[in-house]
């Protein structure tokens, strides 16, 4: 799962970030190093989208929150992955 | 590398920088410069334009765009080929003047260029075959004209008879028609002074240069101004918005 907005609503989904610390969550939970071309592309298409909202901040680093609209996409992507999960490995089983 | 980061991350389009740019540069701020971080950043920079192109990037967008159609339209049209055969006048009472020339000239080019006589060339050469099919014969020969020239020749007093063509050999045909009416009419009607032929009409082995950098140097302006335009309205908007 390499799609830069899905890593970064996943990212989300447990509290939270700012653009730096997202980068490291990603880096640890899904073994891709986002560049920052890449995250903040991701940022601005999701904010539009209405699926995160930038927070209040004193200081430059602004973190960012899942919306609930951000919570029903992801909760849909995650279940067309797990289908998409279920399908191969029941295959891989009859390979 | 740090000063090449920035300078890639000053890329981006105006507006999202004024949104993003203090955030993306504490982002930056934290990560040790690499080739891949420049890439990674250009990459987003150009995204971005594309998706929400300002004055510049319209107008660099439209420019390309303009320049590949004029090519596209420049590959497109057939070679052609330049025939070519000069004409001496002498004047009777007097030296050759251009002003005496084109007198005496003017009306025998209005006889051999007159719609009649090239109808009949036309029908003769079987010129513009498929042209003839999709256009009345009169914007036909109205083309025709526009390719062929009798004027004065660029070396000294004499004239050139030229006629521009997609083959060769109907170039020169044409050209050997024009040169044998021109000489027949000035017997017919001797006038104030003889033709000669100086140098007969050649068979072109080239064709002419092409047009191609001057057409896209046109699409490209063309579509800079045309981008430009569309910036500004597109400015103008978002403002008043």
């Amino acid at each position: 799962m390499t799609d830069p907005s899905l890593l970064l609503l996943t990212s989300l989904a447990d509290g939270d970030k700012h653009g730096y610390a997202m980068m490291e969550d990603i880096a640890a939970f899904a073994q891709v190093k986002l560049g920052p071309g890449t995250l903040y592309g991701a940022i601005s298409r999701l904010e539009e989208q209405g699926l995160i909202v930038p927070l209040d901040s004193d200081d430059r680093r602004r973190p960012y929150r899942l919306t609930a609209a951000g919570q029903a996409h992801l909760r849909e992507q995650m279940g067309r992955l797990h289908g998409l999960v279920k399908v191969g490995q029941a295959r891989l089983r009859h390979a | 590398m740090r000063r090449l980061l920035n300078l890639v991350a000053r890329l981006y389009p105006r507006a999202w920088r004024q949104r993003y740019g203090d955030e993306f540069s504490a982002v930056m701020e934290q990560l040790e410069p690499s080739w891949k971080i420049v890439f990674d950043t250009a990459q987003g920079a150009l995204t971005m334009q594309l998706r929400k192109p300002g004055l510049v990037a319209l107008t660099l967008m439209f420019a390309i765009a303009g320049a590949l159609l004029a090519a596209g339209v420049a590959w497109s049209r057939p070679s052609q080929y330049r025939s070519r055969a000069v004409l001496a006048a002498t004047l009777r009472g007097g030296p050759v003047t251009a002003q005496r020339e084109a007198e005496f000239l003017g009306p025998l080019v209005a006889r051999v260029l007159s719609r009649r006589a090239l109808a009949e060339l036309v029908t003769e050469l079987d010129l513009y075959p498929e042209l003839r099919k999709q256009q009345p014969l009169e914007d036909v020969l109205e083309g025709m004209k526009r390719s062929i020239r009798i004027g004065p020749a660029p070396e000294g007093t004499a004239t050139e008879v030229s006629f521009d063509y997609p083959q060769q050999y109907r170039a020169q045909a044409v050209v050997v028609r024009l040169i044998d009416r021109l000489l027949a009419e000035n017997v017919r009607v001797p006038g104030a002074g003889t033709l000669e032929l100086v140098d007969p009409p050649t068979y072109p082995h080239h064709s002419l240069p092409g047009k191609l950098s001057q057409m896209m140097a046109q699409g490209l302006l063309g579509g800079a101004l045309l981008g430009a335009a569309a910036g500004w309205w597109r400015t103008r908007n978002s403002r008043s918005a």
